[in-house]
């Protein structure tokens, strides 16, 4: 077990260093962020001026080593555009993506845990079907135009919700349902199938005929062996919801990361794209790491393949 | 009780008990018994139609500006648009009718381009990794996991920050961009035919390496690999759109329906059928691919969902 998480933990290292060597090399290679910084107005000196002053005249891997130094060390640089430094921009923004990120998260476990429970008792009848029914629309419906629809109908017609920023609860409802119902089909999926796989083993039959009450036998046997499956999956999906809160905060300029990594893009803000490129796939990689650990963990035959 | 023997039948009911039906025959039966599939397939072929008609089916240019006549409301607004803009026209007197037929050919030249470049590179990936498994199948497995960890949307406007806005530059990031699922799951489907005992016979038998690959393999991950591709080519329509929603993929004035919903924005509370009618459009398609998907699965391999 030691071995096997000692050997992911290097491989997940590694991921991050090719991560971010990568975008540092796809950014710098691409634009010149001399050009982003001196502006249309900028002579040819200003611009060379500009070059030795960063650094931009040195080879691309020996400002990505000092640049990587440095990020290991939390210091990402300062952005182009608003001279601020990176890691406080970003200190200052995470939480509200974070809160989304757990909200959407949450949201979808609620859906889609009891429906899929509900769909695994009684295989192809009325209700499985019709969950998955929701499933399939689910997975067709455009994020960002959910987003959109959602704010003409509860925040125009209606005027239930406020549409647009993030100063209080009520701002995070419907950006919440927004980011979460589009990981609902695959977890209760996934909720399903492992509700009806564990339902037919032996050891539920010996719950029954021991004549426990049925929602004993679903809920304290049955559902807590198939939800581990559904957490690790959604430890993973939290990762791509991260990535979905660029559109989503946008739409409803919420200012967190994703709106952060929008506003950078737009200005060719390099150092503020790259540290947030590096803090998602962070979060990617730490929480599959997690999520393999606690696989590995409880079902040992893993860590000896 | 009657006897079974004496009961009446006719030829065909005979030959029917006689014979097996071929596995064709089991096919069809199938495949016009799942109503998922055969809906998909239907709707599908509809948006295709469209789009390979759009000249013929589009009442205007899509491009034909009329600056005279902005904004005007669709039919059920507006009786006496029904012959002219049957839809109604959009911020620069466009017709939104005939913009929403062109934008079919764009989605769909997007998924299938997409579909392609990534079905290429996540087959010979996942398919090389299968069948050679240890070292190759490490660094393979290597990349896959360091792909998963970008995240694709920044990294995807990322890209179209650095090498400029158009569809070809769109299709090329989400192609390079999408190979994941073919090669995580071609990767394992090969490894299970790689020990099945025809494919051990061609090799016993000095078959080389890829006539077993062409010949023994490929048709054992064929299934598998269409249901892939109607998945990837349902998430790079989606990723394209939400990509021009924010400006960052196609640019005007091309009719995507993503961009659309970019340019419809600023109108959403007074017009939001601009919103509401391109947002349907892709629903639809992404639908109908899924559902299409869904059934092929069903279909075409033992194990269904």
């Amino acid at each position: 077990m030691l071995a096997y998480a000692l050997k992911r933990s290097f491989a997940a290292l590694l991921i991050l260093i090719v991560v971010s060597a990568l975008t540092f090399s796809l950014s710098h290679l691409s634009a010149d962020p001399a050009l982003t910084i001196g502006g249309a107005q900028a002579s040819d000196e200003d611009i060379e001026a500009i070059r030795k002053l960063y650094g931009f005249d040195r080879p691309v891997y020996v400002q990505y080593f000092e640049w990587a130094g440095r990020a290991l060390a939390g210091d990402f640089g300062k952005s182009y555009h608003y001279g601020e430094r990176v890691s406080f921009m970003i200190s200052q923004r995470i939480g509200t993506t974070m809160t989304l990120g757990v909200l959407a998260l949450l949201f979808a476990l609620i859906i889609s845990i009891p429906l899929g429970v509900v769909a695994a008792i009684r295989p192809n009848s009325l209700v499985d079907r019709i969950a998955l029914l929701i499933a399939v629309f689910g997975q067709a419906l455009p994020t960002f135009w959910f987003a959109l629809m959602m704010i003409i109908v509860m925040g125009v017609w209606w005027r239930w919700l406020p549409i647009s920023g993030n100063d209080t609860w009520a701002h995070f409802v419907m950006p919440t349902i927004a980011l979460g119902y589009y990981a609902t089909p695959a977890l209760m999926r996934l909720t399903r199938a492992g509700m009806i796989e564990v339902l037919g083993s032996d050891y539920i039959r010996t719950a029954r005929a021991k004549g426990l009450s049925p929602s004993v036998v679903l809920f304290k046997h049955a559902l807590r062996n198939a939800i581990i499956p559904v957490v690790a999956l959604a430890a993973v999906w939290f990762g791509f919801m991260l990535g979905g809160s660029i559109v989503i905060e946008t739409i409803f300029n919420l200012k967190g990361i994703g709106w952060l990594s929008y506003d950078a893009l737009l200005r060719s803000d390099l150092p503020v794209v790259q540290a947030i490129v590096l803090i998602f796939a962070s979060f990617y990689v730490i929480l599959t790491l997690l999520s393999d650990l606690l696989n590995a963990w409880l079902d040992p035959r893993i860590s000896v393949r | 009780m009657t006897d079974i023997a004496h009961t009446p039948r006719s030829f065909g009911q005979i030959v029917d008990e006689v014979l097996e039906p071929s596995p064709m025959q089991k096919l069809r039966k199938r495949m016009f018994g799942n109503y998922s599939f055969l809906a998909g397939l239907v709707i599908i072929l509809l948006i295709l139609a469209v789009a390979l008609l759009a000249p013929l089916l589009a009442p205007h240019d899509p491009l034909e500006t009329n600056l005279s006549n902005r904004l005007t409301n669709p039919f059920w607004h507006d009786a006496k648009t029904l012959e002219e803009h049957p839809l109604g026209t959009d911020k620069v007197g466009r017709d939104y009718l005939s913009r929403l037929i062109y934008g079919a050919q764009i989605s769909l030249l997007i998924g299938v381009s997409t579909m392609l470049i990534s079905g290429t590179i996540g087959t010979i990936l996942g398919v090389t990794a299968g069948y050679f498994g240890g070292r190759v199948d490490m660094v393979i497995n290597f990349i896959i996991n360091t792909r998963l960890a970008m995240p694709v949307f920044l990294v995807a406007m990322a890209a179209v920050v650095a090498f400029g806005a158009s569809l070809t530059v769109v299709i090329l990031v989400l192609g390079l961009f999408l190979w994941d699922r073919f090669a995580v799951v071609m990767r394992s489907i090969t490894m299970q035919a790689r020990d099945l005992d025809y494919v051990k016979a061609a090799r016993a038998m000095g078959c080389s390496t890829p006539y077993i690959i062409v010949r023994e393999i490929f048709p054992n991950v064929l299934g598998s690999l269409t249901v892939v591709a109607t998945v990837e080519m349902a998430n790079a329509i989606l990723l394209e759109a939400a990509l021009s929603f924010l400006g960052f993929g196609v640019q005007a004035p091309t009719p995507s329906w993503g961009l659309m919903l970019n340019e419809a924005r600023e109108y959403m509370f007074f017009s939001p059928w601009l919103l509401a009618l391109p947002g349907t459009c892709l629903f639809f398609l992404v639908l109908a691919i899924n559902l299409f998907g869904d059934g092929l699965r069903d279909v075409t391999l033992e194990k269904g969902r």
